[in-house]
């Protein structure tokens, strides 16, 4: 034990300790609790709600856990710290400082400064605690500056202090006039001083100026701010200008002072050229610094024309108005560009047009026209023009059908060719007639449009078998071939008219435009053409229709004439034997063959011909085969009834094929059946005024055929019915092998001596015939016996000439 | 002293030692004594305090050889808190004073009759080798504070005493 703990009472009584252990053992024990004691006696008194349970006030510990803390205390704590740091403080900064976790410094700084808003005392800023001191130091330091250098920018001072540049603005514009001694205008703070120093720099350099100059420029040398430039400048010109103190002219966009002594000179320049030359250009005025030079010159001279790129004095009409006259007169064109001063642009020139009288006056009295925007063509032009389209046109139309004609000719050979191998007979008939069918259906099954669109087409395809109805009802062919002539045809037509034309112009040539003006003329006539085409195709069918129908009536009133005389003739020799029954049937058969047939032909035809004019297209062949004038042959026939529309080809292919079979009275009735059931002609009934006349007209036919005959061979064929149709009143058609019978005939109806006559010229006509068709006949002999002939033929003439005037 | 603990140990060293020899036989000696043991038992007390480990409160009569007062021990957020007497020997300071609190008498083995309590096997020979540097303060520090330390928890739990307010 050492000595120092050894008590020493020396001096003290025993009453004082007594009185002193009484005294330390009423004191009160200090209480020591350890630190896990605390922590968990903290966190009692949290979950007990004893503390931190107030809002915004909660119990904190700093960041080395060594601290307790409530949210109030570190408001405080911070609020300290922002003052002791002049202000301002960023949040990251007060963690260090204070000791506590930045989330709980921001909350605290959150609150500072909402707690703050009323009075703006504190702000939170761009994380950063400013309060009101700051600013106001601020403003300060800022007005330092101002004073020092004249002006400052919004911009400076932002970068300076770090903030933002809105904000430093709000503070500045809060200051002026206050703490800052100075004005602000758009971003710039400055002095009254700094106002005079650049009012009295631009003064000078607008005094100065002898030529437009940029104030812009002259500032930068003289050292004005940029800023100032833009703020200031425009408000300082206006002042000096309104004052009287500058004379000018300031763009602000620009910054171009142009002084008034500049101004007027290059006004008296760019004038003078225009009274000079009775125009300017735009750009000239420009480069002499006039702005607007079209509302400048225009103010000056109302009257004259305001162009495109140039103003222009009616100074410049005259050599346009002796050339606009100079064209009419000659009937031609020309370039109105090219009569004005070279600098007129296209546009210029297209403006110009438009405004001078005189090519007003001649469009207006339709003495020219204006095309290609700056070509004036003259009546006459327009017209040669015109005549030229239109023929090329026509013969182009032509031209294309002829085309379109000979194609189809061309398919339809080549169809028929692909027919005629498919085989004869019934299965070739029934793939006729189906295809006929389908085509049938198709035409019916697509309904009015369907019908309407068909019939156009088969007008185009058949011109001339459909095309008439198609062109009657009004509807234009419209397929490939009947395409109008396109603008590179009429260009092609109008270079035939004048090969300068497509140098005339300028973007669109004289030329194009003179097709585009043509082109609806050129439709026009094209169409016309067309139409003019297809109504000549239908009008011919028209005729041969009429002609054959008249031809079937006529036809049909002969052969009941023929018929009747026949069995008048066959009658007076009933009593003959077997022979005359011979003579009969080949009588008969000759009369079908001579006259029932042709007749059977033109009921064929008609039927086709009535067919192709209510618009039904059957083919080509069938085409060419009624149109046909001469008889058909027996295939021809067979063709032409195959080829009738389905309804009556059935009946017309029985007809053809067999008729020659019948007899000449079961021929007699087809043929009539024929006429009505195929072509719808009714034949009237034959009275005896009629027969007369029919006789009558065949006398007259014979008599004329007999007079202008040449061959001598022939005259007795037409002498015997000529006596036949004069003595007996009947129609005769013979073969030349029966005239002999008919001769006999005749014995007792004519004097003896005319009889004999006649029987000799029988007989030598036979005779010759027989000579003349043997082979090594005497040519002496041959040519004895014609001139007997010739003499026996003109005595015959004579006679049969006497015996039908003499009645 | 391998008996106490460290902080027994620490405590007891911080105690100022007394020079007197002298019993209260000894009229002259034993005023000065006296005033040791004051002296001792006021820096007993405020290290206690100090520390945060106050146990008991303690007076003497007038003579100084009858003291008295209370003293106290917690165990399980309780405090038990035992009436405390003893006399001065005559043959003080070199016999040590024989520690009473008649609450507990003829509840523990550990304890002589009367509620005197049993220190001889440590605190003793201790006595004996420090006499006469020891005073009362040695004596509650080195024997009644070990001596409630060991026995009271022990009491507690076997029901032998209870808080007085259960």
């Amino acid at each position: 034990m050492a000595d120092d703990m050894d008590v020493d009472v020396e001096g003290v009584s025993l009453e004082d300790l007594m009185a002193q252990l009484t005294t330390a053992q009423e004191t009160k024990s200090e209480a020591r609790l350890s630190e896990r004691n605390v922590v968990e006696l903290v966190q009692k008194l949290k979950e007990k709600g004893l503390i931190g349970a107030e809002e915004n006030n909660a119990l904190l510990h700093t960041v080395t856990g060594r601290e307790y803390l409530t949210e109030r205390k570190l408001r405080g704590e911070v609020k300290d710290q922002v003052d002791k740091l002049g202000g301002r403080v960023a949040l990251a900064e007060l963690p260090p400082l204070l000791d506590v976790d930045i989330v709980h410094c921001e909350k605290a700084a959150r609150l500072l400064a909402g707690e703050a808003r009323a009075t703006g005392e504190i702000k939170l800023i761009d994380g950063e605690l400013l309060t009101q001191r700051y600013f106001d130091d601020t403003g300060v330091e800022i007005n330092e500056t101002l004073q020092q250098r004249g002006h400052v920018t919004i911009g400076e001072m932002a970068k300076a202090y770090d903030l933002s540049a809105d904000l430093m603005t709000r503070t500045v514009e809060s200051k002026v006039g206050g703490v800052i001694e100075g004005e602000i205008r758009s971003g710039l703070v400055y002095t009254p001083t700094y106002i005079s120093r650049v009012r009295a720099i631009v003064r000078g350099v607008l005094r100065g100026a002898r030529s437009p100059v940029s104030l812009k420029a002259a500032c930068s040398r003289l050292r004005v701010h940029e800023v100032a430039l833009q703020a200031l400048v425009p408000t300082l010109v206006a002042e000096l200008v309104s004052r009287g103190e500058v004379s000018g002219t300031y763009q602000t966009g620009s910054s171009i002072w142009t002084p008034g002594s500049y101004g007027k000179r290059q006004e008296e320049e760019a004038l003078s050229f225009f009274k000079a030359n009775g125009y300017v250009e735009y750009e000239t005025l420009k480069r002499l610094g006039i702005q607007k030079p079209q509302a400048y010159l225009r103010e000056r001279y109302q009257e004259d024309f305001a162009l495109e790129t140039i103003f222009a004095s009616p100074s410049v009409l005259p050599p346009l108005d002796a050339a606009v006259d100079d064209c009419i007169a000659t009937g031609s064109y020309l370039d109105m560009g090219q009569h004005l001063p070279s600098p007129f642009t296209t546009g210029d020139v297209q403006d110009i047009v438009k405004l001078a009288p005189k090519v007003k006056q001649v469009v207006s009295s339709g003495a020219a026209l204006v095309l290609a925007e700056t070509c004036l063509v003259s009546k006459a032009f327009c017209e040669k023009c015109e005549a030229a389209v239109r023929e090329s046109v026509v013969g182009r139309a032509r031209e294309m059908l002829e085309k379109k004609k000979a194609a189809q000719a061309g398919d339809s050979k080549a169809a028929g060719a692909a027919k005629g191998k498919k085989g004869k007979g019934a299965s070739g008939e029934a793939a006729f007639a189906a295809e006929d069918d389908s085509d049938d259906d198709w035409d019916t099954g697509r309904g009015k449009k369907g019908k309407k669109g068909k019939r156009g087409k088969g007008g185009g395809r058949g011109k001339k078998g459909g095309g008439g109805a198609a062109a009657s009802k009004g509807q234009p062919p419209q397929d490939e071939a009947g395409a109008p002539p396109s603008l590179t045809e009429l260009e092609g037509c109008l270079r035939a008219v004048d090969d300068e034309l497509e140098y005339a112009g300028d973007e669109v040539t004289l030329l194009s435009a003179l097709s585009s003006h043509f082109a609806h003329f050129a439709h026009n006539e094209h169409k016309e053409a067309l139409k003019q085409n297809l109504k000549a195709d239908a009008e011919a069918r028209r005729l041969r229709s009429e002609a054959l129908s008249s031809s079937v009536v006529a036809r049909a009133h002969k052969l009941s004439v023929y018929s009747r005389s026949l069995s008048m003739l066959l009658s007076e020799l009933e009593d003959e034997e077997e022979s005359g029954k011979d003579t009969r049937g080949q009588l008969e058969r000759h009369l079908v063959r001579a006259v029932v047939l042709p007749q059977v032909d033109d009921i064929l035809k008609l039927s086709a011909l009535q067919a192709f004019s209510i618009g039904q297209d059957l083919g080509e062949e069938i085409d060419e085969l009624s149109k046909g004038k001469a008889g058909l042959t027996d295939k021809q026939r067979l063709t032409l009834a195959r080829g009738l529309p389905k309804d009556i080809s059935k009946a017309a292919t029985d007809l053809a094929s067999g008729i020659q079979k019948k007899t000449l009275q079961e021929a007699l009735a087809l043929a009539e059946d024929a006429s009505s059931d195929l072509c719808g002609k009714r034949i009237p009934k034959l009275d005896k005024k009629m027969e007369q006349q029919i006789i009558q007209s065949y006398q007259n036919e014979l008599l004329a055929t007999l007079n202008s005959n040449q061959t001598l061979t022939s005259t007795i064929a037409i002498a015997v019915p000529l006596i036949f149709a004069k003595k007996k009143g009947c129609m005769l058609n013979l073969p030349g092998k029966l005239l002999s019978f008919a001769l006999e005939i005749l014995e007792g109806v004519l004097d003896q001596e005319d009889f004999e006559l006649v029987r000799r010229l029988h007989k030598k006509t036979v005779e010759l015939i027989q000579k003349s068709s043997k082979k090594g006949a005497d040519d002496d002999e041959i040519s004895s016996l014609e001139v007997e002939l010739a003499s026996l033929s003109s005595s015959v003439t004579d006679l049969v000439s006497k015996l039908c005037i003499e009645e | 002293m391998a008996e106490w603990d460290a902080g027994t140990k620490s405590t007891v060293q911080k105690i100022p030692l007394l020079k007197t020899k002298a019993g209260p036989r000894d009229k002259e000696g034993w005023a000065n004594r006296l005033k040791e043991e004051y002296t001792a038992l006021i820096k007993y007390v405020q290290l206690n305090k100090g520390s945060d480990q106050d146990w008991f409160t303690i007076s003497s009569n007038k003579e100084g050889t009858h003291w008295s007062g209370k003293c106290w021990y917690i165990h399980n957020l309780l405090k038990y808190e035992f009436d405390l007497e003893f006399d001065i020997p005559v043959t003080y300071p070199m016999t040590s004073p024989e520690i009473q609190l008649p609450e507990l008498d003829g509840k523990t083995s550990k304890m002589y009759r009367g509620g005197k309590i049993c220190l001889s096997i440590h605190f003793k020979p201790l006595w004996s080798k420090n006499s006469p540097h020891f005073g009362v303060a040695h004596a509650l520090c080195l024997g009644l504070g070990p001596w409630m330390a060991a026995e009271i928890p022990h009491l507690i739990d076997t029901g032998i005493i209870s808080h007085k307010d259960k």
